[in-house]
């Protein structure tokens, strides 16, 4: 064998160790559903935090590799260089250079992503009252960018 | 900003009267997985043959890597930087599986002599066989692999999945999302739409010749909306004439609207009608397809 | 690698060519001792047909062996299997369905053409060669000694002339959607008005008459005159050949130019 690690024998290695890890992203991670209204970089979004969420992922956990994840999903590269980027913006991911992602430390997800999160269920709530009420989008829209005009413009 | 690999420009070509391709404006990012979608006889097979040569444009120009695509000389650096596995998968039939993958790598310096062992294996493709003894599914298999192989930067498939079987499907889509991860730039034609939605970033549909959508994927599922509304009185087409509507179908006192963008001003416009219940959904690739496509259909026969 | 694959494609059609021309030119070889005892049978029955050339072939082997192979059935089949090794190219393939294969391959069109022709070109030599191996050696089964040198540069003549056939057909197979149909059709339209050419001339030449059809027997051109000599290799002939073989190459390159597949 020679001693030199073309592109060629990377695709070995990958397929090689996608093996292996197949079998555990394949509890973590599920296709996505191209055919729903959903795009595909949303349902992993959801799914990484899913799986952060109910501890599947902690900590310091290492995600997948870009390619072995698109790989394993069959679903664009790029899709996943997208959501580990927006994953990342939201503290949710860390990026090391030259080693791959990494489930950021609680500390910040605590702080910043879980308080987010859970504004956004009282938020759903909210509007879904609304909407019981009979209010339309448009104007539970208006309402609301009005409380908020009025409430920041104050300061 | 990524560079452009595929551009082309007013691109044209007629079969004596009959007008495949009318005036194609293309315009493919480099590093992207882009879907040509189209049905068939669309013009998507006639756009990939100017591209690599095989064609004359009647008029407009294109460029693949800068290299102008209706000039030989120039053709012939673009098949050099570019893998094609066309429509049509027969190949050889006199030389076995092992002679036409020798044959086939003298030409590419790149060759990827690994993958090709990989895929000869995962194919399950005796190299002794004939090429005149592979089923259809196998020869299929045996094109894909030549191109896949040859360690280009930019590969253009023609309807690559026809034929095959759903796990030999997702394991070409495998190897073209792996292409993909290491920099390889994907132009394929398919009718499959799941297939387009699993592994493109980039889609762009083709109906009649002309170029019907453009756009990426995120933003077809994300912008494109299905709207339905119930109103008291009968309404009619011609009501719904605001900018973002690319469809509409009335029966009676509903209507479902198929809008790209302005969707705001479209919800409002309909509730300025007295609409009685406005639904907003998403909406698929699949609908926006048939759409597109029976919209210029029904267009034609006017 | 082309000329690999235009080797693959054609080796059963030059095997053949092998075998035909074994077979005639050890068959005429073979022939030689009863045919001059036939003609000179003839000549001595004063009622029997006396033509000129009878005497010459019974006296002189050299012109035995141009007369049956050069002027005749070794030209004939020679042209014959030049015009079916340059049988094949982009638009035969286009009707097996891997003529997009082949386009995709960084190679242009005319060097597809070009190394086919080749190849036809170095088959149609190493026909020509194995004839000479074969006259050579049956001459020594028979006891007859003939001119090396005659031999060779008649055959250069055949070959070199008779590319011009496979320029021909070649022509035809850019035009015609290559079938074996259109291949039948084909090797009619060429061959025919040879043949006839080549017969009415040599009757008319028979007979001492000359006709300006003699400026197109193409046959003639191929064989030359039976002894050749620097001063009587037909040198205007050659010449208005090559011309004409190149022009017809280069029809066929500029016309495969420009066609959409």
């Amino acid at each position: 064998m020679v001693n030199r690690t073309d592109s060629g024998e990377w695709f070995l290695l990958s397929i090689a160790r996608t093996v292996p890890l197949c079998y555990f992203y394949s509890t973590v991670f599920r296709k996505p559903n191209p055919s729903s209204g959903v795009p595909i970089y949303v349902q992993l979004k959801e799914q990484i935090r899913h799986a952060i969420e109910t501890g599947a992922l902690a900590p310091g956990d290492q995600l997948p590799g870009i390619r072995s994840l698109a790989e394993t999903l069959v679903i664009n590269p790029n899709t996943v260089i997208r959501v580990y980027r927006e994953l990342e913006g939201e503290k949710t991911l860390e990026i090391k250079h030259g080693l791959g992602a990494f489930v950021a430390s609680r500390r910040n997800t605590n702080s910043k992503t879980e308080g987010l999160r859970d504004a956004q269920q009282l938020m759903r709530d909210f509007v879904h009252t609304l909407k019981a009420q009979g209010l339309d989008e448009g104007e539970i829209r208006r309402l609301l960018e009005a409380e908020l005009n009025e409430m920041f413009q104050e300061r | 900003m990524m560079s452009t690999v595929i551009e082309t420009v007013q691109l044209r070509k007629n079969y004596g009267n009959h007008e495949a391709v009318k005036g194609l404006n293309l315009s493919v990012p480099e590093g992207s997985v882009c879907a040509f979608l189209g049905q068939n006889g669309a013009g998507k097979s006639s756009t990939i043959k100017m591209l690599l040569g095989m064609i004359h444009p009647t008029s407009g120009s294109g460029t693949i890597f800068g290299h102008r695509i209706d000039r030989e000389s120039e053709s012939l650096l673009i098949r050099q930087r570019v893998a094609y596995v066309a429509e049509d998968k027969r190949l050889y039939d006199y030389m076995s599986v092992e002679q036409i993958i020798r044959f086939t790598r003298s030409f590419f310096p790149r060759w990827n002599a690994t993958l090709e062992k990989n895929l000869l294996q995962r194919f399950e493709l005796p190299k002794a066989r004939k090429v005149r003894q592979l089923s259809k599914g196998m020869r299929t298999k045996l094109a894909l692999l030549l191109g896949f192989c040859r360690g280009c930067e930019l590969l253009i498939l023609d309807e690559p999945t026809e034929g095959l079987d759903p796990v030999a499907i997702e394991e070409v889509l495998q190897i073209v999302v792996s292409l993909a991860s290491e920099g390889t730039t994907i132009f394929f034609s398919s009718h499959q739409i799941a297939e387009v939605e699993q592994v493109a970033d980039r889609v762009l549909m083709i109906d009649r010749g002309l170029l019907v959508l453009d756009s990426t994927m995120d933003q077809v599922k994300e912008e494109y909306r299905h709207i339905q509304a119930v109103f008291p009185e009968p309404v009619e087409e011609r009501d719904f004439r605001v900018p973002g509507i690319e469809k509409v179908r009335t029966n009676g006192r509903t209507v479902s609207l198929l809008a790209s963008h302005n969707i705001d001003s479209i919800v409002e416009h309909v509730r300025m009608l007295r609409a009685g219940s406005i639904d907003v959904l998403p909406t698929s690739l699949k609908e926006v397809f048939l759409e597109k496509v029976t919209a210029r259909s029904g267009h034609a026969s006017l | 690698m082309l000329l690999y694959k235009a080797w693959i494609e054609t080796r059963i059609r030059f095997l053949a060519g092998l075998a035909t021309t074994l077979i005639v030119c050890s068959y005429y070889l073979y022939a030689h001792s009863s045919l001059v005892a036939m003609w000179t049978h003839m000549l001595q029955d004063p009622k029997g047909p006396h033509f000129g050339w009878m005497r010459l072939a019974i006296s002189d082997y050299n012109f035995y062996l141009w007369h049956y192979l050069y002027d005749n059935y070794l030209q004939q089949i020679w042209c014959l299997f030049a015009a079916l090794f340059a049988f094949g190219g982009l638009i035969r393939e286009k009707q097996d369905g891997t003529s997009l294969f082949s386009l995709g391959l960084p190679v242009s069109r005319r060097r597809w053409l070009y190394t086919r022709l080749l190849v036809a070109l170095l088959e149609g030599c190493a026909l020509a060669v194995f004839s000479v191996l074969v006259i050579a050696i049956g001459s020594a089964v028979i006891h007859q000694t003939y001119s090396l040198s005659q031999v060779l540069a008649h055959t250069a003549l055949m070959v070199g002339i008779g590319f011009f056939a496979a320029a021909l057909g070649n022509v035809f197979y850019t035009l015609f959607p290559s079938n074996y149909v259109s291949l039948i059709l084909i090797l009619a339209v060429i061959s025919a008005p040879y043949l006839l050419i080549q017969t009415y001339v040599q009757h008319m030449r028979s007979i001492g008459r000359s006709t300006w059809l003699s400026y197109v027997d193409f046959g003639y051109a191929m064989a030359g005159p039976w002894h050749l000599t620097w001063s009587t290799v037909p040198w205007i002939t050659i010449l208005v050949m090559t011309v004409m073989t190149a022009i017809l190459l280069r029809t066929a390159a500029v016309y495969g130019d420009h066609i959409d597949y």
